[in-house]
């Protein structure tokens, strides 16, 4: 059985997210085959502040990204497509309607092997913190988009790893 | 049947196949380097999964299906390279199933699928896979 994408919207859609522009192959919009709660429901409002809390949190990381962007230009090529996925992140997850601040993280360092280990830090903890989120999402939708944004971050921490070593090595 | 198992009996397919791609990928690896050192990596790591999975499956009261004889390969396997673009493509498809997976479980199966989802796309980059914003999930194109 190959996977297609399937449009399953309705949970998100009613809830207001942006996720709905996601395909979860195959799965359900509620694990336990109710019917799909809408934003005002307990479960529904649950989801919806979840996903907010989600979306603060990667868009401080995006603060952090073009922080550290601005004060070291020879990290931009590296940091970009980082932001780039973050934006979606945040796109995804944050309430149609709303706009969002996001909380500072940490002043960027004076270095950039110090400013990638600090990028590093934050990333590892933004993925253990959304793969958690994913873990009491009501929706499946919800909890797959989530459990995926955080892989993409585990995917960050090797680049920047990576990065981090290649500065190490030379500097 | 349930979407929880019908999940895990997709991934359970796909594992076969993973542990069967990843035999092939080792085979045309020269012994001794990083890559071979990999392909055995991921062989192991997808078999411990696969058989993981079995259990899961019997747990939630299904039959595993067994592994095929044999699988058709998107494109001959005879190096390096064409060895990568099967295991990006392996890591690739098991990013799917266990998105699928964590959004069709609940509880432990979930947590566990969530790791799982992780690990097929840290393993697709160390293959030479693109990282992308939502590993196992596909754009709406309708």
């Amino acid at each position: 059985m190959g996977p297609t994408a399937l449009s399953r919207r309705k949970l998100l859609a009613s809830a207001g997210l942006g996720v709905g522009v996601l395909a979860l192959a195959g799965c359900s919009d509620r694990v336990d085959g109710a019917p799909a709660d809408d934003a005002t429901s307990p479960a529904g409002s649950a989801d919806l502040e979840l996903a907010r809390r989600v979306a603060r949190r990667v868009g401080a990381l995006l603060d952090a990204l073009a922080g550290a962007a601005k004060e070291h230009r020879e990290l931009r090529a590296i940091l970009r497509p980082l932001q780039a996925r973050h934006r979606e992140h945040v796109g995804a997850f944050t309430p149609d309607g709303e706009t969002l601040r996001f909380p500072g993280l940490f002043g960027v360092p004076r270095t950039a092997e110090a400013t990638l280990a600090a990028l590093v830090r934050s990333e590892r903890g933004a993925a253990v913190a959304i793969g958690n989120a994913a873990l009491i999402a009501r929706s499946g939708e919800l909890a797959g988009a989530l459990a995926s944004a955080a892989a993409s971050m585990a995917q960050h921490v090797v680049l920047l790893e990576a990065a981090r070593d290649d500065e190490r090595g030379g500097s | 049947m349930t979407d929880e198992l019908e999940a895990a009996e997709r991934a359970l397919a796909i594992e076969h196949e993973a542990v069967y791609a990843y035999g092939v990928v080792g085979g045309v690896l020269d012994p001794g380097t990083a890559e071979a050192g990999r392909a055995l990596d991921g062989y192991e790591a997808h078999r411990a999964r696969r058989d993981r999975l079995e259990d899961v499956i019997q747990e939630l009261g299904g039959e595993p299906v067994p592994a095929d004889p044999g699988y058709v390969l998107p494109a001959p396997v005879t190096d390096a390279s064409s060895a990568a673009r099967l295991a990006r493509r392996v890591e690739d498809r098991s990013a799917v199933a266990y998105a699928q997976l964590v959004g069709s479980s609940v509880g432990v199966l979930r947590e566990v699928a969530v790791g799982w989802l992780t690990d097929a796309a840290t393993r697709g980059l160390s293959w030479g896979a693109a990282p992308t914003a939502f590993p196992g999930l596909r754009p709406v194109t309708s």
